[in-house]
């Protein structure tokens, strides 16, 4: 059986250093400004009782991926089999539809990358298109669980690789002995937004349910 | 599983044997043990990567690097896995290397002062011709002058051994480093007391640890209790790597509780289970009000009040003198609350913290084994009076029983591997000088001429006094103490080298005012200022000469670390030095030869360019001497090799038993630690934990080795004579004192002392109304404490890295920038290049800037909101401009600023040159003159202020 990769993030362990954050434009470099991955730090209440919130956020790899649905182009943007959600630079022809479908605000315009598929055949379908020049249209990115990495035999995300606290751990959900699934069957982990219906696949032990509240938000910025 | 992966036969096959060729001679080609799934990388594609085991150098923790080259670029940043420092992890910062060592804005080519020093006019001149001028200069000021009229400031600890070993051959005993405007007050108690220097909670896993069948284990428990960080916070500012992961694992995995004691939310302090905000500069108040309470309530019979181990005193020297020195306050009343010292109700006035608030802390520090009391930078290390509160700091963590335990607290100094050797130049201070002093010629040494250690002011300053440099350039220094007690002498060369004194080392007006002075002839009274950097920071715009030095990626050195035990790593060069720069062995060489070429024959060949070839040569000898740490403690590292003895050597030989044993020097000398052993072993070399280093590891005595102070034993008194013999750690500064006349040092005489205490003292800190009676009545005019802290993520020399500005950490580094443009740093998600440099336009409120961070209910009463603009001002009538940040995570009444975080007037900042206008400069509001007593640390952190709207 393929492996169904997912991600799990310990907020108990989390100090808040945005390594994950940092390592993620490192390794895919990442332009200014655009974020596969980004933590939102959010002080709350007043003193003494204050506290700061420590929210790494991430393309949650949803099983029913909203974004899927608003491409027009067929497998430019797809699940792939060991369950990330993934784009197809090939086949992307930047129309951005995907973008606001999104509702945790994982996917932004690379500016550095051209598309190379030819948009043309899909005008009808999405008008919006004709408004750009071809040469001007970018390509969709966003989190792909490290695709380089993983297909060079690294089973771990960057950030997971860097990260200070320890508390990213980035495996296979199909095996019920790998340590993502040991902590999904013992902490009863909670996802961001169950209410989307998205079915997403990054998990988060979170003592203090607040955080999802006070530290919530685009990934992106809108 | 691992394989063994030549790298030769890789990049063979990979086809990149021409590029590795050209790399041999910097070691590129060295075995490398990768684990099986990283060996199935390297074949699927990423085989075009080249491996390199060295450190980060973006901050002080030096953590374990992974570096992957590809195409002689730096592709990707990971942290290495063999070092137990950072355990495999790599920080935000860590991470955004490529963008510093591949920045737009970094140093390319030497240049010359064309215009005045400051306006930052310079034109690119050739290596020959730069050096040429500094060895000129230099050789022309060690003629009118003497050597000793040249400082040289390493500001950074890393590759500081090259410079100081030029400069003390040169003639200077004046070579200081980053930690004189580091944390000196936070040292103290330590270095005083065990002759240390850091206490870091038991908290770095993995430990190497001898098991009883003498194998070696990594051991991964945590065992700490209880962690009280006061005015620490290794979440955000650390030198110590291991003690961020350590503090959440140990939370939770041996139900470790925290306790955060600091004016400000800090991350750290968002993690804790308890956060207490005292007012600034009352660290000592409350530790002195822990351990009366200790004193006071300790029960032995009592199991629920045992706060005290009392076998510590088996241990140690002096405890009855500094109990009854610290009992003798216990009866007088403090004028500014007329309540007796150290009492809880005493403490909670100053402090501000509730009675039961410090009761609680003191009882559970007490009670709870094995914890740990740390004390930071931003509390004892920038308050007037730190050294009390370290002083007390050290006796809490002793007298019950957490020094050394397992889990309790470690004097990381203390046992971390030596290095540096013979390379750093120690020995060229011995050299005998004659001066001319009242007609009559004396003879001394080299290091007699220390402006500090035999000056007028901070002759106990151990770790050089930075700050008063600006007094320096005007007034000159005055040697009071030892043979050349009268001489007085110019500063005139001052070669910085990656420092950023100007910025940092205190009133930044205070240095732009000294270097800018003339004499009457018109000429600099500094007459040559050389910075060395690979960024052009603030302080190059005084420069004369700047020299472009090759990044740390570029360079190779040692790690600089503060581990639980011995271990040291090699931080290899990792690609070719960018644009013109150089290796510091080679400025150092070009330097040496040049003024021997010019006839200073203190320069010699044998001891520069003919002795050092590589950076290999001068590694290695950096290296002879690790680790050399005794065999003790327990379980003893090395039970099959005598108890006592100093241990050299790498781990390998010394576990095969390939060693000799030197018994009248008490040594066990296996192989020697070279960049070659170190390379075919992931770049490190760990040796065995131990605890309770103190005593024998077979009985409960005084083992005489540890720790290194003048009785081998725990000393609470620093000046004392038994059996016609002086002992104690401020013995040989009260001697120099003494051979002086009794003339006390300048810095003494500020706070009416006239020689350093016999035992424990107190003094009150600086510009604190709530604590000081002095300073009571500028309370009501300004009414808020300001007090500063590092932004790690961002700390004053990588602020030009994008990155990091597109995070946000705590309220002193928040998206509130104005809209700009300039060039940046890009990553490339494809393509050779890892960087290009882009002109972008950044939108506003999008990239973190430093702030004025202030309680929100204080900013709602003076109608401000985050985002507003205000100008804040001290008594001094010194003020600088910042944008709000108001949260509840402030006391009431104080305002924090990062370090080196604001107005930035260096255009080598980039992105942070942008926001100058609007960020505030912290240092601006520092009190120039109040350098602290002993060591001569600027205040950072007492300074009042008042706030209004711009």
């Amino acid at each position: 059986m393929a492996k169904q990769y997912g991600m799990l993030i310990d907020l108990r362990r989390c100090i808040g250093c945005t390594s994950c954050q940092v390592g993620c434009k490192m390794e895919n470099g990442v332009p200014i400004g655009g974020f596969r991955s980004r933590v939102e730090i959010q002080d709350d209440g007043d003193y003494p009782a204050a506290k700061r919130y420590f929210l790494p956020k991430f393309c949650n790899h949803c099983d029913d991926a909203p974004c899927i649905q608003a491409c027009p182009v067929k497998g430019a943007t797809y699940k792939g089999e060991d369950g990330a959600v993934l784009v197809n630079r090939d086949l992307c022809i930047g129309c951005a539809r995907c973008v606001p479908a999104c509702p945790y605000g994982a996917r932004y315009l690379h500016e550095y990358l051209p598309i190379k598929n030819n948009p043309k055949p899909y005008v009808k379908d999405v008008p919006e298109l004709a408004k750009t020049p071809v040469k001007n249209l970018r390509v969709v990115d966003k989190c792909d669980f490290c695709s380089a990495r993983l297909e060079a035999g690294q089973e771990e995300t960057a950030c997971a690789r860097n990260c200070f606290g320890k508390a990213i751990v980035f495996g296979d959900l199909a095996d019920p002995n790998s340590r993502i699934s040991k902590l999904v069957a013992s902490e009863k982990p909670d996802v961001r937004h169950p209410e989307f219906g998205t079915k997403p696949r990054v998990y988060y032990i979170a003592p203090d349910k607040k955080v999802f509240d006070a530290a919530d938000g685009s990934l992106n910025p809108s | 599983m691992d394989i063994k992966v030549s790298r030769r036969e890789f990049l063979k096959s990979a086809g990149y044997a021409a590029s590795a060729t050209a790399l041999q001679g910097s070691g590129l080609l060295a075995l490398n043990t990768l684990t099986a799934s990283e060996a199935k990388a390297v074949q699927l594609g990423m085989g075009t990567y080249q491996v390199r085991y060295t450190a980060d150098v973006m901050c002080p923790a030096e953590c374990g690097m992974e570096m992957w080259v590809q195409n002689g670029r730096l592709a990707k940043i990971y942290g290495n896995k063999a070092v137990p420092m950072n355990d495999g992890a790599c920080c935000a910062k860590g991470a955004s290397g490529q963008q510093l060592i591949y920045s737009p804005y970094r140093l390319k080519h030497p240049l010359i002062r064309v215009g005045e020093r400051g306006e930052g006019k310079f034109r690119q001149a050739s290596w020959d011709e730069a050096i040429d001028l500094i060895a000129r200069k230099l050789t022309d000021i060690k003629k009118k002058y003497g050597a000793e009229s040249v400082v040289m400031d390493a500001g950074d600890v890393t590759d500081r051994d090259h410079y100081h070993r030029l400069f003390f051959a040169y003639g200077t005993p004046n070579c200081v480093e980053h930690g004189a405007i580091c944390d000196t007050p936070r040292r103290h108690g330590p270095k005083l007391m065990v002759n240390g220097k850091r206490w870091e909670p038991d908290l770095m896993r993995p430990q190497l640890v001898r098991q009883a069948d003498g194998s070696l284990k990594h051991d991964w428990t945590y065992r700490t209790k209880l962690i009280v960080y006061n005015g620490w916070n290794p979440f955000v500012a650390t030198r110590i790597a291991y003690e961020s992961r350590g503090t959440v694992a140990a939370q939770q995995e041996s139900g470790c509780k925290v306790i955060v004691v600091d004016p400000a939310l800090s991350n750290t302090a968002a993690k804790a289970d308890m956060w207490l905000a005292p007012r600034a500069g009352t660290d000592g108040d409350l530790f002195g009000a822990m351990l009366r309470y200790i004193l006071e309530n300790d029960n032995q019979s009592d199991p629920a009040h045992k706060y005290i181990d009392w076998n510590f005193k088996k241990y140690s020297v002096g405890w009855d003198e500094f109990e009854a020195a610290f009992k003798s306050w216990w009866t007088k009343n403090d004028p500014i609350n007329g309540l007796p010292y150290f009492s809880l109700d005493w403490a909670a006035g100053r402090t501000g913290l509730t009675k039961a608030q410090i009761q609680e802390v003191a009882h559970l520090f007490g009670i709870t084994k094995p914890a740990a009391l740390v004390w930071g930078m931003q509390s004892p290390g920038h308050h007037f009076n730190g050294y009390c509160a370290s002083i007390i700091g050290v006796a809490l963590n002793v007298i019950t029983g957490n020094f050394e335990a397992p889990g309790g607290v470690i004097d990381t100094e203390l046992v971390k591997s030596d290095k540096g050797g013979s390379a750093t130049g120690k020995q060229f201070k011995k050299r005998k000088v004659v001066r001319r002093l009242a007609g009559k010629e004396v003879e001394g040494e080299v290091e007699h001429l220390h402006m500090d250690a035999f000056g007028s002011k901070f002759p106990a300053a151990w770790d050089d006094v930075v700050a008063d440099y600006p007094d320096v350039i005007e007034n000159g220094v005055e040697i009071r103490y030892g043979p050349f007690r009268g001489h007085r002498y110019p500063m005139k060369g001052y070669v910085l080298r990656t420092g950023n004194s100007v910025y940092t080392g205190s009133a930044p007006y205070a240095w732009q005012k000294a270097l800018a002075a003339k004499d009457a002839a018109g000429n600099h009274k500094l007459e040559l200022m050389v910075v060395i950097d690979t960024l052009y920071l603030e302080s190059a715009l005084y420069a004369d000469v700047i020299l472009p030095e090759a990044s740390y990626a570029e360079r190779q050195s040692v790690a600089d670390i503060y581990p639980s035990h011995p271990l040291i790593y090699n931080r290899d060069a990792v690609i070719e030095p960018l644009y013109e720069s150089k290796k510091p062995i080679e400025i150092m060489n070009l330097l040496a030869k040049r003024l021997a070429d010019l006839g200073d024959t203190d320069l010699k060949g044998a001891d520069f360019w003919q002795k050092y070839r590589t950076e290999e040569d001068f590694v290695n000898e950096m290296l002879a001497p690790a680790p050399g740490k005794a065999n003790i403690g327990t379980p003893l590292p090395y039970p099959k090799y005598p108890e006592g003895y100093t241990i050299i050597g790498n781990p390998e030989s010394l576990e095969k038993g390939d060693v000799t044993i030197d018994d009248a020097k008490k040594r066990i000398i296996g192989k020697p630690v070279t960049v070659e052993w170190l390379r075919a072993n992931k770049g490190v070399a760990v040796w065995p934990m131990s605890w309770y280093r103190y005593k024998k590891s077979n009985a409960d005595e005084p083992n005489g080795v540890f720790p290194p102070t003048s009785t081998h034993r725990i000393e609470f008194k620093f000046d004392w004579t038994e059996g016609g013999k002086r002992f104690g750690g401020y013995r040989s500064y009260n001697e120099k004192i003494e051979k002086a006349n009794n003339e006390s040092p300048e810095g003494l005489k500020r706070v009416g002392f006239k020689k350093y205490p016999p035992t424990f003292f107190w003094f009150e800190t600086v510009w604190n109304p709530h604590t000081n009676p002095e300073y009571a009545k500028y309370g009501k005019d300004y009414p808020f404490q300001l007090i500063c802290g590092k932004v790690h993520h961002a700390m004053s020399g990588t602020q030009m890295v994008p990155w990091l500005g597109e995070l946000k950490t705590e309220g002193t580094w928040q998206p509130l920038n104005n809209a700009f443009e300039c060039e940046l740093p890009e990553g490339q998600a494809v393509g050779r290049e890892p960087i290009k440099a882009v002109k972008k336009k950044i939108k506003a409120n999008s990239y973190s800037v430093g702030t004025v961070w202030m309680n929100n209910g204080d900013a709602k009463r003076l109608g401000l909101k985050t985002g507003d603009l205000v100008v804040v001002t001290n008594p001094l009538n010194r003020s600088t401009r910042g944008k709000v940040f108001a949260s509840g995570g402030m006391r009431p009444g104080v305002i924090k600023m990062g370090f080196g975080t604001g107005g930035r007037f260096s255009p080598g900042l980039g992105p942070a040159y942008q926001s100058r206008s609007y960020t505030p400069l912290h240092n601006e509001m520092v009190d120039p003159t109040a350098l602290s007593p002993i060591m001569g640390f600027p205040a950072f952190a007492d300074m009042i202020v008042a706030v209004r709207k711009a």
